[in-house]
């Protein structure tokens, strides 16, 4: 969808605006590349010259952006996400692949110039069902917490929500000091649902500990692991929540800049958002002096659109891409919470996390733990995708089995069933039917490298074979490597190859052993997180599914 | 900093609080592959080979980037992590491998061995092709292992200069420039500060330098930067290779890439091996006793007045101090001077009279610490292009607004917040303009202007004629501009504000008005005498600082001590003498008037070339021919020494000892890294057989004036007479690194900045101030339509004798080239590339045609190298400022056509 060019040249694109300095990197190729489609040579010229950063420096971090193109890209793709990937048929297998473009509850889609196609059938047809499904999760949950009243205030009007809710968590959290605020989630044992589940009071907590005029709060609307769409589903279907979860947060963690860093290619959920912030302001809750309701509290808030990609997903790699930098991931420490965007203390929170905290706001910690596991309360969302007969969001209690989810919500082909699962996205692993009386919890599932993480569920029945979601996975980390250390660069594709070479021979146990040391070298060496799990999808199949 | 007590591998050891795990390791003395930590630079974390096991922490975390804590336990080996490391190392080695050729790959092959990791397991993978564009280094793509070093160190790591940097991700990971263009279409700059880092040798100098016996640290030939170097010198004692001095207080660890790769001229052919004395018009060789006893014969007939020496910035301290002291007492003559009468006489003019002394004020950490930088008519890229790196850092890193004023557009202006584009010669107009608005919005420092200056009423009378709107009409810059520079300056947000400048300040006919008008602003807004603020006028010379320090100027002895009844007493009683001369002696540009008015008869020239360094040099030559006795002492038979009478080899700055002083006053020693070339000896040594020959040929009742070992006894005597250098000796220096004066005692740190408190000439600075005057003396006209800009070229040093001697510099810049706007080309007819003709009235050149926007229309820029035979001197007019006497280099009216 490309914007009526409003200005007449680069250049003024620039002026008008943002600001000269190197902060202004990717949100300015983003408009340059709304604009015209990609972002040229002497565009990138004028970038240098205006922002006065390196010819080399912005060509560095232009390169490692994977949604910034350079020339323009017109050609039908169908998106390699796992779900396009194991439904993918002719004639569409032998077209270009894009990267999962999260409809897979569609799938297998294609995309072109920003549309989306069905490639269900041999003739792509546009695709109308954009609408994520919500399963019913009625069979295994009592009361939704993220999802509350989601089927009123789906259609994402401020008079809906503002009916029903009132804002009333964001008008009592006002009423509170901070410290108050960041004591009633403590209670509530409120893990971050990114996938990490740190106990989001402790970050907040941090944050505010250290003195700085600036403060941000970054709410990460990056989702860029395939199979996973829920924060998608937030910003699109309920808008407002997310915002008011985002106000507590920073208001608790003393923030005054507040940021929704949302997926580059996630454009909808990017529109509801900015409409959904004017709504807000229209109506009184945020006033023009910045201020929220009748508080005294201030707080800048802004939109940006991500440099995509898995690894953005990585909160210092984030936070570089913010200030204009390669997509790296930073060394730790200082940990953001002291030292983050700008150098400033900096909380960053999943989209979901923030969409718990007027729940527990409104009702109380001891309500929010009665749903759930005891050590990891509340709910998680899942997408699920895959050979199920349903996909979609569904919301789970915490600590319910796989089974559980499986039997009791329907989404199973009794005549297809699941044999394994992909779970917990790249970073986690495979799990086989035999392990699905496994809880659903935080944290490691087993020592097999099975994570929930962000909550990605995708069921593959006998047709396929586990060791290609493997190569699959293996592949996925190969290609979302940043490239910055040594262990996950040349590892994750050594690492697919001997994937490969042990599929062609699995009794080549010198090929076995070199896999799993591998696996060990990369999650034991590398530097970021993500390179740190890109191990797990062998580890898995090597103690589950390969049989010697 | 406090320690605290850590275990490595079972040893408990104590370091500081604030060292990494890696830190402790390599404190430890224990051996620890670290293929991407540069000793200087932050941690990259990107190679993964100095993982480590730490007690009750998850995997291997990598000991560069992990902090210490009290009690923590660490090992280095254990079963799993050495088998992990091997791995990443194993890793590393697909990268590069070549099939099993073996090949050096420095610390990656070290630790390859130290590890016993298999090198070979695994297959080669595809890479990208070597860059071999730049004719000084490789980068080899093939050999890199994407550790970043180099591209911090072309970044925010050093030189914040950009050229390369890490591009695409994943396995497209590679070292490359914008667009991935050839390293030589980049905006590198050859300083070599990545192929410092590289720790495979992917990046490579051609060729690479072999049989290195031994290295030597000692400091930089070219600029007035002052950086350390060392020296590698191989088994047949040939200087194969320079390293920086991460040691080095003023550099940093940066060189430029004079500096790196500039060092072939020490042993180039063309170096003089052997006195040589002309007879019939042709020079032949002689020995040293002969050419000794010819021209301590022929000085003995010109003592007193009739006898001028030229002295070297180039040579070191201790060279200058004997030179001076043999005019002096031997010669009975104050004709002394060298080269900054060319280059910053202005500057050095202008604040003798203002502030009592003729001193940079401040350091290049200043630049760092402030919160504004002036930089006025300085390409300090190219002619400092370390100290222009601190200037970067200043900006890029700190924050610190940049205002560039040059009428051409440099490579700084990239950084600037403002770049004002005065007209050339309207620096006055500008530089008043600034100071009305700081007056006009009460952003003076009244209490400085009170308490610490004089003569302010009388100059704010002058400053109130310029209006900022009246000012842009005189000199093309926006009044809007004038008025940002003045709140910027005088009003920076952090630390102070910082005036810098150059020749394009000083070379002009009112070169001292332009001084003093900077000068003036500093005292306006009281930014100097405080960290962050000061006054740097960058010095070209590496020494001309320590030049004029040891006394070769006609009007003072060393350290500015002029002269007079008292010091005339001081030194005669030092020197064991009743005659010293009393009268000042005349500066460089006197000289030639006096030579062509006979009086200046013969001159002693050292490691000067004023037959490519005067102004319109074809009447220059003529003048110099009119002296009857000419001695150069030179490591080349340049344009000067071609008309001498004999010609003595000097040594290089490689093949002896003393001292250089630095633009930030830092003495700094230079110590013997070869034996000198052919029969060559140190200029301090010549000088001294001379002076000791003409006393015993005119049996001179002077005893034991030159008997000196060593340059170290030099220094001392200097130190000794020279109150501002007293603290300061050899072994001081070689135990602490450069002292920068005052230093008035041996316990005396050395001084950051000057003008704390009061000034040399009392407790207050005096405003002078200039009214706008002719903006030059030849101005373009009918005939001659252009205006000609000279300046300096990055891979040239000043006019060239040593850089064009020195192949990796003349492959970067081989010939002469005229910037101009591709505007004025067409309207003369003119391509880009063409050869073209530059005429004044005066001479002509013939050069290569480079259209750029940098050049303002009507305006052309030409660099005073000589190559080839043509040089900008032979344009340029010989009017003088008149209060410095310097020439007006800077501009004159030329035109141009095509050969």
């Amino acid at each position: 969808m490309q914007a009526k060019t409003q200005y007449k040249n680069t250049e003024e694109l620039l002026s008008k605006n943002f600001f000269p300095a190197k902060s202004s990197l990717l949100q300015a190729l983003h408009l340059i590349q709304k604009t015209q489609g990609f972002v040229s040579e002497p565009d990138m010229l004028l970038l240098s010259k205006y922002l006065k950063v390196a010819k080399s420096e912005i060509f560095g971090a232009i390169t490692s952006y994977p949604e910034i193109k350079t020339q323009i890209e017109n050609d039908l793709k169908r998106c390699d996400g796992i779900s396009c990937a194991i439904n993918s048929k002719n004639p569409h297998t032998k077209l270009k692949t894009t990267d999962c473009k999260f409809k897979c509850f569609n799938a297998p889609i294609g995309y072109q110039n920003h549309k989306y196609y069905s490639l269900k059938t041999s003739t792509p047809t546009p695709l109308i069902l954009e609408q994520t499904p919500i399963i019913n999760s009625n069979p295994i949950l009592n009361k939704n917490i993220v999802l509350e009243g989601i089927n009123e205030i789906k259609n994402t009007k401020f008079e809906t929500y503002n009916k029903i809710y009132n804002f009333k968590a964001i008008k009592t959290t006002l009423n509170h000091p901070s410290e108050k605020v960041i004591d009633i989630i403590e209670d509530s044992k409120l893990r971050g649902r990114g996938g990490a589940y740190f106990p989001a009071a402790t970050k907040w907590k941090m944050a505010s500990s250290f003195n700085s005029i600036q403060k941000y709060l970054i709410v990460n609307c990056e989702e860029g692991e395939p199979g996973v769409f829920k924060d998608r589903f937030i910003m699109e279907n309920m808008p407002y929540r997310l915002i008011e979860g985002a106000l507590i947060a920073a208001y608790a963690s003393k923030s005054n800049y507040l940021t929704f860093y949302i997926n580059g290619e996630a454009e909808k959920s990017f529109e509801t958002i900015k409409k959904a912030l004017q709504n807000m302001e229209n109506n009184g809750i945020i006033k023009p002096d910045k201020t929220i309701l009748n508080s005294s509290y201030k707080l800048n808030i802004k939109l940006e659109s991500g440099a995509g990609g898995y690894v953005c997903g990585e909160e210092t790699t984030l936070i570089n891409t913010m200030e204009g930098d390669r997509r790296e991931p930073r060394l730790k420490p200082p940990f953001p919470t002291e030292k983050g965007v700008f150098g400033v203390p900096t909380v960053i929170n999943n989209a979901e996390t923030l969409c718990n905290l007027p729940y527990i706001i409104n009702n109380s910690p001891s309500e929010f733990k009665n749903i759930g596991d005891p050590n990891f309360p509340g709910t998680k969302l899942l997408s699920i995708s895959g050979h199920f007969t349903q996909s979609g969001i569904l919301e789970i209690p915490m600590g319910i089995s796989i089974n559980n989810v499986i039997e009791n919500t329907g989404i199973e082909d009794k005549k297809n069933p699941i044999n394994f699962l992909g779970i917990g996205g790249p970073s986690s692993g495979i799990l086989p039917q035999s392990e699905f009386d496994t809880k659903l919890l935080g944290g490691f599932l087993n020592e097999y490298g099975i994570m929930l993480g962000a909550g990605g569920f995708i069921g593959f029945n006998g047709k396929t074979n586990p060791i290609d979601v493997a190569i699959y996975l293996s592949k996925y980390n190969a290609t979302e490597s940043c490239g910055k250390c040594t262990p996950c660069r040349e590892g994750t594709p050594r690492m697919t190859e001997l994937l490969e070479k042990v599929k062609e021979n699995p009794n080549d146990q010198n090929k076995l052993q070199e896999l799993s040391l591998m696996a060990e070298t990369i999650n034991t060496a590398s530097l970021c997180g993500l390179g740190q799990a890109a191990g797990n999808p062998v580890i898995s199949y090597l103690k589950y599914f390969h049989k010697r | 900093m406090d320690n605290i007590k850590i275990k490595i591998d079972g040893q408990e050891i104590s370091v500081p609080r604030d060292f990494t795990v890696l830190d402790a390791i390599n404190h430890n003395k224990q051996y620890i592959s670290q293929l991407c930590k540069d000793s200087d630079m932050k941690a990259l974390g990107a190679c993964r080979t100095c993982i480590v096991q730490i007690e009750g922490v998850r995997g291997f975390p990598a000991s560069c980037s992990t902090p210490i804590n009290e009690g923590m336990s660490i090992k280095t080996t254990d079963p799993k992590l050495n088998e992990i490391r091997n791995n990443v190392l194993s890793l590393t080695a697909g990268m590069v491998n070549k099939n099993g050729a073996q090949k050096d790959f420095k610390d990656l092959s070290q630790a390859i061995n130290f590890y016993n990791a298999d090198h070979n397991k695994f297959q080669p993978r595809k890479r990208e092709k070597t860059d071999t564009s730049n004719t000084v280094f490789d980068i080899a793509m093939e050999d890199c292992i994407l550790c970043g070093r180099c591209t911090t160190g072309c970044q925010e790591g050093a030189q914040f200069i950009g050229a390369i940097d890490l591009l695409g991700a994943g396995q497209n990971t590679r070292i490359g420039t914008f667009n991935d263009q050839p390293l030589a279409e980049s905006v590198c700059t050859t300083c070599g500060q990545c192929l410092s880092v590289c720790p495979t040798g992917a990046i490579k100098k051609k060729p690479e330098p072999k049989n290195i016996v031994k290295d030597v640290n000692t400091t930089c030939p070219y600029c007035g930067v002052g950086c350390g170097i060392n020296i590698q010198v191989d088994n047949e004692n040939n200087m194969v290779n320079v390293l920086d001095d991460p040691d080095n207080k003023s550099s940093l660890g940066m060189l430029c890439v004079k500096g790196r790769f500039g060092y072939k001229f020490v042993q180039h052919k063309d170096r003089i091996k052997t006195p040589l004395i002309k007879k019939n018009g042709l020079f032949e060789e002689s020995s040293w006793e002969e050419a000794i006893e010819l021209i301590s014969e022929k000085l003995s007939k010109y003592i007193g007045n009739s006898f001028a020496t030229l002295c070297s910035a180039k040579a070191t301290n201790e060279d200058g101090y004997i030179q001076q002291k043999f005019s002096r007492l031997v010669m009975q003559s104050n004709n002394i001077d060298h080269c900054t009468r060319l280059c910053h006489s202005p500057s050095v003019e202008a604040m003798l009279k203002s502030l009592g002394s003729g001193a940079t004020s401040n350091s290049y950490i200043d630049y760092e610490e402030s919160g504004c930088l002036i930089i006025a008519g300085s390409d300090a890229n190219s002619n400092h292009p370390v100290a222009a790196s601190r200037m970067r850092r200043a900006v890029v890193e700190k924050g610190a607004k940049l205002i560039i004023i040059n009428p051409r557009r440099i490579e700084m202006c990239d950084y600037a917040d403002l770049w004002l584009r005065p007209k050339p010669g309207t620096d006055v107009a500008l530089l008043n303009g600034i100071a009305k608005t700081i007056l006009d919005e009460n952003l003076a420092d009244e209490n400085f202007i009170t308490n610490r200056t004089e003569d302010f009423q009388k100059w704010k009378k002058i400053i109130d004629q310029y209006p900022a709107e009246k000012v842009e009409s005189i000199t093309g810059v926006k009044a809007e501009d004038i008025k940002q520079a003045a709140r910027y300056y005088a009003r920076p947000k952090f630390g102070g504000s910082c005036l810098i400048w150059g020749m394009g300040i000083t070379q002009h006919t009112n070169g001292t008005a332009n001084a003093h008008s900077l000068l003036n602003l500093s005292l306006l807004t009281g930014q100097l005498g405080k960290p962050g603020s000061g006054i740097s006028p960058l010095r070209g010379q590496n020494n001309v600082q320590g030049c004029g320090d040891s006394g070769c100027l006609p009007n003072s002895f060393s350290g500015y001590q002029v002269i007079d009844k008292n010091t005339i007493n001081k030194f005669k009683s030092a020197w064991g003498t009743d005659t010293l001369p009393e009268k000042h002696g005349y500066v460089v540009t006197d000289m030639v008037k006096k030579i062509e008015e006979g009086v200046v008869k013969s001159m002693y020239i050292t490691g000067e070339n004023p037959l490519l360094s005067e102004p319109d040099l074809h009447h220059a030559e003529d003048v110099f021919k009119q002296l009857e006795f000419l001695v150069v002492q030179d490591l080349f038979l340049h344009e000067t020494a071609q008309i001498a009478d004999v010609v003595l080899p000097a040594a290089s700055f490689a093949e002896k000892d003393g001292t250089f002083t630095n633009s930030e006053r830092r003495v700094q020693r230079v110590r013997k890294a070869i034996n000198p070339v052919g029969n060559s000896k140190a200029d301090w040594l010549i000088l001294q057989e001379i002076a000791n020959k003409i006393i015993n040929k005119l049996s001179l009742d002077i005893n034991n004036q030159f008997n000196y070992k060593n340059p170290s006894e030099i220094w001392d005597e200097m130190a000794m007479l020279t109150p501002s250098l007293s603290g300061i000796n050899y072994s001081r220096l070689d135990a602490e690194g450069g002292i920068q004066w005052p230093c008035p005692d041996v316990s005396h740190p050395g001084t950051r900045f000057l003008y704390e408190k009061d000034f040399p000439r009392g407790s207050k600075a005096k405003f002078y101030g200039y009214e706008q005057g002719p903006r030059a003396d030849e101005m373009p006209n009918r005939k001659y339509p252009l205006t000609l800009i000279t300046g300096r070229v990055l891979y040239h040093w000043h006019g060239g004798t040593i850089t064009k001697r020195s192949e990796y510099l003349l492959s970067k810049s081989p010939e002469l080239e005229v910037s101009l706007n591709p505007k004025d080309g067409s309207k003369f007819g003119i391509d880009d590339g063409d050869w073209i003709s530059v005429e004044s009235k005066r001479g002509r050149l013939e050069a290569r045609a480079a259209f750029t926007d940098k050049m303002a229309n009507g305006e052309i820029f030409v660099p005073f190298v000589k190559l080839q035979d043509h040089a900008a001197n032979f344009l340029t007019n010989p009017a003088v400022d008149p209060d410095s006497k310097i020439p007006e280099y800077k501009v004159c009216a030329v035109k141009i056509a095509k050969v």
